[in-house]
Parts: C-alpha cells; sequence; structure tokens
C-alpha cells in the first residue's frame, strides 16, 4: 500500500474508532442536560442497530423489596376466583430470578416504558386462558405480592426486616 | 524553531501518539485473556437463561415471542422464528459457539454468532435483561470488530486468529467501555441520599438481591456506613488505577475484590462473570509478566536442583 494510502486508511479507522467512543460515552448522558435529546441523534444510527446503547444505573438508589413474588387472579363467569403462576407455557409459578423479578417489577412500576410488552403478556394471558377454557369468557387481574424493606429504625426496634404489601393490577375482561 | 512550525510539530506529535494509542502493538495475551473471559461469561448467562428460553422469548411465552409489529432496528433472530423448537436451536448454536469461542476455535464467526444471539435476545425481551447482557452487547461487539490471535487456541491453523501482533483498538474500546461503567454509576449514585448517609449497602445486603438478607447489618450503621462509602471510593478510582502502570495491579486488586464481594454476597454472579474479562483487557507485556513470576516454575527432571 502507497504511504498516502496508508496514512488515510490510518486516519480513517482512528476516526472511527473515537466516533464509538464518543457514541458510547454521549449515550450515557442523561437526557435533561443544556444539550437535550438532540445530542443522541448523530449517534442513534450507529447505537440501535449494534446494540450498544447503555445506562448504568443500576442500584443508584436502595432496592426496596425483600421478596417478590407474582399471581394471577383469574374470575370466571359464575365469580369463581382462583389463583395462579403467571408465567407462560403453562401458568408456571412466579420464578425468583433476577430476569424474572426484574420483568414484573418493569411491568408493574415502569409500565408507560414497556406499554408494548404490557399488552402483549395480556394477549398472551388472555390467549392461553381462552384455549384452557374452550373460549369461556374470563377476567384476569394480576397480584404482586412484595415484602417491603421497612426503615433501619424500624428494623433496629423490632428486627423485622419487611412488611407485607399487595399490589394489584387489573382485572381485565377476555373475550373471545 | 518558528512558532507555526513549533505548533506544527506538536500537532503531528500528538496526532501520532493519538494513532499509536488505537493501533500501536497489543500483547495478544491480552486479547485471548477476553475472548476466554468473555465466553465463559457468555456461556454461565446462556445456562442461567435456558430454563426461561419460552417463557420470555418463545411464541408460547408470556409476550408470544418477538414483536413482530415493531419495526425491524437490529439483528434478532427470534423474529423469524419463536417455536419452542426454533429458541432451543439458538441456544444450543449459540452455546456450542460460546465453547468454541472459548478454544479459539474461528473465533470471529463464533464471536459473532454469540452477539447476534445476545442483541437478539435483548430486542425480543427487553423487561428481562441486567447490566450484565449490556456488557455482553458491548463487549461481544468489539470481538467481532476487534483483531483475533492465535494465541491459546486449539484446532487447526486456518480456524484460529490470525492476529500475531495485534492492534491495540480492540483493546481500548473495552478499558473505555469499563471506565465509563463506572464513571457513570458513580455519577448516579453519589446524589443518593442512601449513598450519601451511608446505609446504601446495608438496605441491599437485607433486599431481595442479597444472598442471606439479614436484619444484622442494620444494627451495624459503621460497618454499614464503611462499605457504602467504601463502594463509591472503589467504583471511582478503579478505572484511573488500572490506566495507569504503576497502579495497575492495585486496580485489579480492588476490582477483584468489589466483584467478588458481589458475586458471593449478592444473587449478581453473572455481572461478576461478565466484568472481570473487562480487567484484562488492560494488561501490557509487563503485567503478564509480573502475573508469571508468581506463578511456580516448573522443576525439570533432566537439571538438578541448584544448577
Amino acid at each position: 500500500m502507497k504511504p498516502l494510502a496508508r496514512r488515510a486508511l490510518r486516519i480513517a479507522i482512528c476516526a472511527a474508532l473515537t466516533f464509538h467512543l464518543a457514541a458510547i460515552t454521549v449515550s450515557n448522558l442523561p437526557a435533561n442536560t443544556p444539550f437535550g435529546a438532540a445530542i443522541y441523534r448523530p449517534f442513534a444510527w450507529y447505537l440501535t442497530p449494534t446494540g450498544l446503547w447503555q445506562t448504568w444505573d443500576m442500584f443508584t438508589t436502595i432496592p426496596h423489596f425483600l421478596d417478590l413474588d407474582g399471581k394471577l387472579v383469574t374470575a370466571d363467569e359464575n365469580g369463581v376466583v382462583s389463583r395462579r403462576g403467571p408465567l407462560l407455557p403453562g401458568f408456571a409459578r412466579f420464578a425468583r430470578t433476577v430476569r424474572v423479578q426484574g420483568t414484573f417489577m418493569r411491568l408493574a412500576f415502569s409500565a408507560d416504558s414497556y406499554t408494548s410488552y404490557t399488552r402483549r403478556y395480556r394477549a398472551a394471558i388472555c390467549r392461553a386462558l381462552l384455549t384452557e377454557r374452550h373460549g369461556a369468557p374470563t377476567q384476569v387481574g394480576f397480584e404482586l405480592i412484595a415484602k417491603e424493606l421497612r426503615s433501619l429504625d424500624d428494623i433496629r426496634k423490632d428486627g423485622r426486616i419487611s412488611q407485607p404489601k399487595t399490589y394489584t393490577f387489573g382485572p381485565t375482561p377476555c373475550t373471545p | 524553531m518558528h512558532p507555526v512550525a513549533r505548533i506544527q510539530a506538536f500537532l503531528r506529535r500528538t496526532a501520532t501518539a493519538f494513532g499509536d494509542w488505537w493501533l500501536g502493538p497489543a500483547d495478544p495475551r491480552a486479547y485471548a485473556c477476553l475472548r476466554i473471559g468473555y465466553a465463559v461469561a457468555a456461556f454461565s448467562v446462556l445456562v442461567d437463561f435456558w430454563p426461561l428460553r419460552y417463557t420470555l422469548l418463545a411464541d408460547t411465552g408470556m409476550f408470544g415471542g418477538a414483536d413482530r409489529d415493531a419495526p425491524i432496528v437490529t439483528l434478532d433472530v427470534f423474529r423469524l422464528s419463536s417455536s419452542e423448537t426454533a429458541v432451543s436451536a439458538v441456544f444450543v448454536i449459540a452455546a456450542l459457539a460460546a465453547v468454541l469461542l472459548a478454544l479459539g476455535t474461528l473465533p470471529r464467526l463464533t464471536a459473532f454468532i454469540v452477539y447476534v444471539w445476545v442483541l437478539s435476545y435483548s430486542d425480543t425481551a427487553q423487561t428481562a435483561l441486567s447490566g450484565f447482557d449490556t456488557i455482553l452487547r458491548c463487549v461481544g461487539f468489539v470481538l467481532v470488530i476487534g483483531p483475533q490471535v492465535p494465541v491459546w487456541s486449539v484446532g487447526p491453523r486456518w480456524a484460529r486468529g490470525s492476529s500475531a501482533r495485534p492492534p491495540s483498538y480492540g483493546l481500548r474500546l473495552v478499558q473505555w467501555q469499563l471506565m465509563l461503567i463506572y464513571v457513570c454509576t458513580v455519577w448516579l449514585k453519589a446524589p443518593d441520599e442512601f449513598w450519601r448517609r451511608g446505609e446504601a449497602i446495608t438496605y441491599f445486603m437485607m433486599s431481595m438481591f442479597a444472598r442471606h438478607p439479614s436484619a444484622a447489618m442494620a444494627h451495624h450503621a459503621i460497618l454499614g456506613a464503611l462499605f457504602t462509602y467504601a463502594t463509591l471510593v472503589m467504583e471511582a478510582s478503579i478505572p484511573f488505577l488500572l490506566w495507569m502502570r504503576k497502579t495497575r495491579m492495585f486496580g485489579v486488586l480492588i476490582g477483584v475484590a468489589l466483584h467478588l464481594g458481589i458475586g458471593f454476597g449478592a444473587k449478581l454472579a453473572l455481572f461478576t462473570l461478565a466484568m472481570m474479562p473487562l480487567y484484562l483487557s488492560f494488561f501490557e507485556t509487563a503485567d503478564f509478566e509480573w502475573v508469571a513470576s508468581w506463578w511456580p516454575r516448573p522443576v525439570s527432571l533432566s537439571e538438578p536442583p541448584g544448577t
């Protein structure tokens, strides 16, 4: 390769790599800076398809729960209520894993950011219930059963880490 | 020298140094360590994900598979098929690719397969993602575009990496990534009232993320504050300690201590596994030699002791 072409290639490679650093750095800037969301625009075409978007906001404040469990609450046409596992396929029991607990915390407390997932979860649950009940209409809701952490002062008084708290969502009708 | 000529010379020197920072030679063992560590982390994440693969990714699962109505923004193989068989097949192929990547066989192809698997589940199951998934995506991309080295590889020569004297750019990208992780997390944690009051680790150790939640920490306020502030200090200092040759091993030591603490004290061992390879991207030849100097030398049977 000729020296000039070699030099041009070296400059191009360095420029591309610097762009990568700039892109991943800018993706971490908060949206409320004076630059606004416009600062992401020059890099979005690169970050989105490559999956390089990132935020490192894990545990930026304290966790709120000692435990999380979840149950589907179904009511048939006669009003008979039953509780069952919220995981598909097969209405499996709530799994206490980072992925499942993270999923339900996002669906419950950040629903606005995950509207498509909330809608698809409801649709999948209704589909499975209607199949199981041969098309008979039913209602479905969700209970997120939490053990909420108490304040340090309260824990020091009686040694109890948490108090029970249930978050209820729904019910929503499932019709064929 | 004329002032303009001096400025020109300075700019030329800076440009050369900048180019060398990216493209100067690196120790191939650092790339090999990164590749092996990444493959182990990816395989572990896959094993952890396996029981939930239908629940989160298949069309029989919670979300009915990938959202085919959403615009295509990235590579997502689960858009092609989300049947249980297809999802399992993707996982088996990704597992095989991770093993071959660790062995250094067809490293670029296998890194690409693992990266596409991570991209695909990240696109399909965004609600279930965690910090270690982001690390796998970002480092996976670097492995795909970075130099592939023949060091610590098995298989025929044609199937190994070919870059015997690799340029540094792949390692630089990973080094910057590690720095961003720590700088951003400290930036976001520092204004929080619980971190400021020195109570964050106490609450964490009583939460669902702790391996053995216990009220005992609540009665040791000073210990909790020490852990909380030490975490912030370590996270703030690690990237800078790693950049400098003289303090690098100290940076590695406190980084390993921090992440082993997270791995054993919290249910976040996958995060520890995903972070560790990033540290190895800072290793230079002198660092490998320093580590080797601690390794017991094999005793040669043909050499009598004392020769």
